[in-house]
């Protein structure tokens, strides 16, 4: 057998208090796409940062092509050719393109100190055209969709001749036209010989894409398989230790009265003339694709953007909320899509972040009532198994699943009936993502009413009694649970009559 | 205490640790033995063992310093908390400060009475001239950094003017205001210049800290510090709780200059405050922003500048080396990452056997 690409051996990580990583080995070859999956919590980051000497391993070693190679920082990992890209990226917004693509190694021009900026973007469009990408390495990284930043990333790392890419989370906010380019590109990355690591929740993805999958749990390593002589149902099995039958489990409702009911509702530039109804016990889809304006909807009725036009009616009334406050005085809760910066204060802890935004109830004269709010805190952690050694936990080190039901805690001790999920289970492991989607059940059962916006068809399908979708501010068109289907979906998303 | 509390007040006794060291190298550089150098200065700020006259004339002398900054300290610290630099807690103070001579002058109210109102005018005058920041960052998104410390330059002319002109004294010279009636004067202790300034700013602290740790407002204002688009999206009115925290902050900044009018000086003088809302903004970064770290760091302040006296008198060092000190302690808090030792030590463990290939 050929010597491989990468290889890393026995890799061990404690933390204080915690193996993160127990003799982990793990191999990629050149031209391969490697998938890497686990809960949320398996190791993949931990092994990753290890990888890019963002952290010092305990214990293990890594090879690349078969030499020993030590890497003590970013820096040295990208001169050995291995380059990570995250999540959150690492681009400077208000550079063009190419200047990101080249940061820190600018060609120099004959006038020493000077930037030859011909060569620069000459250069940075020699690499998109090799990528296969069409966009203009002189427009400003701030003005570039997330999809088209990502490309920005990958242009970076192959123009530094890469020969380890790891990708975390790729495609977590891709909407499906842009993962097909993100497909062909990879694509073409292992047609010239790179390895490929790819970070994902999504099975579909998997398949479509990976040649073999490495599964972690618990920062253990479960196995390696090729990615043919596995199943979907195996791979689930091998991420949580059990079966998951059906991995969305909606139960029937029973729709109430209208809690909801918008009419023409206008933002100009955003979203115009957009009508719908929500009645209690019902979940209703926002499906389109990213930038079609559904946040920007969500924040609207929220309170959080003001409108141009149109009508929010609660319960029949009609209502203009200014601000979030006046929204939730009115029962609304907004679970938003970037968790991290909106719904929760990471460095205050697990009570805080629960009783936030109801402290009336817990105070009299202004006096907060600690013993209550403890109580309160306590109760939540239990009814909705927030895993969490306690309630003074700071929620940053909470995993991704742990943190969504926080800020659900913290609607349902405001008594809010009327939710918007945007992205409810965006980067949440699958365990606690079936966990969101029971705690969403238990939410209509009892009478609230759920708005829900999802890139993700068959979390969109699976949970929703109604389908709504977007297509550039308008709504397209609306579909019955038995209607729906990810081609008519995609059909209505993308501009199809 | 928490966790991070213990490491933040780990890092700055460190920090002051340090800088206590690089401070006693400063007298060789004049030819004086260090040891009596610091000997003389910490003798001047807590008094000698043995020497009960001394150890209190030098704490009498660093409490009547500590008033004024730790009320500025916490003045600073809350809006920090808030997320907010009051760096103008100097300009509120001299309002605060020209507020209550004004009233303690001109009103004729019963003793108790008017001790009050003078000082809650000088709260008052600082909340408001507190107001007008506040309102620049809620509505205009003006950082409150470059207002306040402008308004700190309208404030020391203002003040200046109105004490030289409108509301001078005629029968003194220099810019000063009437001197305060007898009934709106703080009570002092016999014998010494301390005055009730010395209940009232503990007490502020321990107001604050109450404030920030048990009520509402004080945990609304923390949230807003740490992220303010959060505490929004959990139908927190983010400017409304800014424009409380900046105008608290400048009643407590007004307070310490009622408190230096009315226990100390007896009228306002154009020029009486040394710094000590500047100073505030040092003693509420050493005190980590709590209050009870405030307090501990305003005495040590205050002590310092107290005992550069005496380390003047007896060893003969210029007093202007406590400035140089207390420089060197804030450079030395501001520093975020001292190099760890055991992660030093670390490195030379299991990794470093896997290392011999480069």
């Amino acid at each position: 057998m050929t010597t491989p690409l990468l290889e890393m051996r026995n890799i061990s990580k404690r933390y204080p208090g915690v193996t993160a990583l127990h003799d982990v080995s793990f191999a990629l070859h050149p031209g391969e796409v490697h998938a890497l999956v686990g809960e949320n919590g398996a190791g993949k980051s931990t092994l990753m940062k290890i990888l890019a000497g963002a952290e010092a391993r305990d214990g293990g070693e890594i090879l690349l092509e078969g030499q020993p190679i030590a890497v003590h920082g970013p820096q040295d990992a990208m001169h050995l050719g291995i380059n990570i890209i995250y999540q959150e990226f690492n681009l400077v917004p208000h550079l063009s393109a190419a200047e990101n693509i080249y940061l820190g190694r600018e060609p120099a021009a004959r006038i020493p100190g000077f930037i030859d900026f011909r060569k620069l973007y000459r250069d940075a469009q020699a690499v998109m055209d090799s990528l296969g990408v069409k966009l203009d390495v002189r427009a400003e990284v701030s003005r570039l969709s997330i999809a088209q930043q990502q490309m920005v990333e990958i242009a970076k790392a192959t123009s530094r001749n890469s020969k380890v890419i790891a990708m975390d989370e790729p495609s977590a906010t891709l909407t499906d036209h842009e993962l097909h380019n993100l497909f062909a590109l990879i694509r073409s990355l292992r047609a010239n010989g790179v390895g490929i690591i790819y970070i994902s929740h999504r099975m579909e993805e998997i398949f479509e894409i990976c040649d073999r999958v490495t599964v972690l749990r618990d920062g253990e390593l479960v196995g390696t398989k090729p990615v043919a002589e596995t199943s979907r149902d195996e791979i689930i099995r091998m991420m949580v230790g059990r079966t998951l039958g059906e991995s969305i489990p909606k139960r029937p409702t029973a729709p109430g009265e209208v809690l909801l009911e918008v009419r023409n509702l206008t933002r100009r530039g955003v979203f115009h003339d957009i009508s719908f109804t929500l009645r209690q016990g019902e979940i209703v889809g926002l499906g389109g694709l990213v930038g079609a304006g559904r946040t920007e909807v969500a924040r609207a009725i929220f309170g959080a953007d003001s409108l141009d036009g149109g009508d929010i009616l609660v319960r029949g009334r009609a209502v203009r909320p200014r601000t979030p406050r006046d929204a939730i005085g009115l029962g609304i809760g907004l679970v938003p899509e970037d968790r991290k910066t909106l719904g929760l204060i990471l460095n205050m802890v697990v009570r805080e972040n629960t009783t936030l935004a109801n402290l009336d109830a817990l105070s009299h004269l202004g006096v907060i009532h600690r013993r209550r709010e403890r109580e309160v805190a306590e109760r939540y952690v239990t009814d909705l198994h927030i895993r969490t050694p306690g309630i003074e936990q700071e929620v940053r080190n909470l995993s991704g699943g742990n943190q969504q039901k926080v800020v659900l805690a913290k609607w349902l001790f405001t008594q809010s009936s009327l939710l918007i999920f945007d992205e409810p289970t965006r980067g949440i492991d699958v365990g606690s993502k079936v966990e969101i989607y029971e705690l969403m059940n238990d939410l209509v059962a009892r009478g609230a009413a759920i708005l829900m916006i999802s890139s993700e068809l068959p979390e969109l399908l699976g949970m929703s009694d109604r389908v709504l979708v977007m297509h550039e501010g308008r709504l397209a068109g609306e579909l019955s649970r038995e209607h729906a289907t990810q081609e008519r979906v995609m059909h209505l998303a993308t501009g199809g009559e | 205490m928490k966790p991070a509390t213990r490491g933040a007040f780990a890092r700055i006794v460190l920090a002051v640790a340090v800088a206590l060291c690089l401070a006693a190298l400063l007298p060789a550089l004049v030819r004086v033995p260090p040891g009596k150098a610091v000997g003389a200065l910490l003798t001047g700020a807590f008094g000698q063992p043995g020497n009960l006259r001394a150890t209190q004339f030098a704490w009498a002398g660093t409490l009547l310093r500590t008033v004024p900054i730790l009320l500025t300290g916490l003045s600073v610290g809350i809006a920090f908390r808030a997320g907010l630099f009051n760096i103008g807690a100097e300009g509120q103070l001299l309002w605060g400060a020209l507020a209550a001579a004004w009233v303690g002058a001109v009103w004729n109210l019963p003793p108790a009475l008017h001790i009050a109102v003078a000082a809650g005018a000088g709260a008052l005058a600082g909340a408001l001239w507190a107001w007008p920041a506040a309102a620049l960052k809620v509505r205009r998104q003006a950082p409150e950094v470059v207002t306040t410390l402008l308004l700190t330059f309208v404030a020391v002319n203002a003040t200046t003017y109105l004490a030289s002109h409108p509301l001078h004294d005629p029968t003194q010279q220099g810019p000063r205001t009437a001197s305060v009636l007898p009934t709106a004067l703080f009570p002092t202790v016999p014998g010494t210049r301390l005055h009730l300034g010395l209940l009232i700013s503990p007490g502020v602290a321990v107001l604050a800290a109450l404030l920030l740790q048990r009520t509402r407002f004080g945990f609304q204002l923390e949230v807003v510090g740490r992220n303010a688009a959060a505490a929004e999206s959990a139908g927190i009115s983010v400017p409304r709780v800014q424009t409380r925290a900046l105008q608290l902050s400048g009643a407590v900044a007004g307070l310490a200059g009622a408190a230096e009018v009315l226990g100390v000086h007896r009228y306002f003088l154009a020029g009486f405050s040394p710094g000590y809302g500047y100073e505030g903004i040092a003693v509420a970064v050493l005190g980590g922003n709590t209050p009870a770290g405030i307090v501990v760091a305003a005495l040590f302040w205050g002590g310092l500048a107290n005992g550069a006296v005496e380390m003047e008198v007896s060893a003969g060092v210029s007093r202007h080396l406590v400035t140089v000190i207390q420089a060197l302690v804030i450079i030395t808090v501001a520093v975020r990452r001292w190099p760890a030792i055991p992660s030093a030590v670390r490195r030379t463990g299991p990794t470093a056997s896997a290392r011999p290939c480069t």
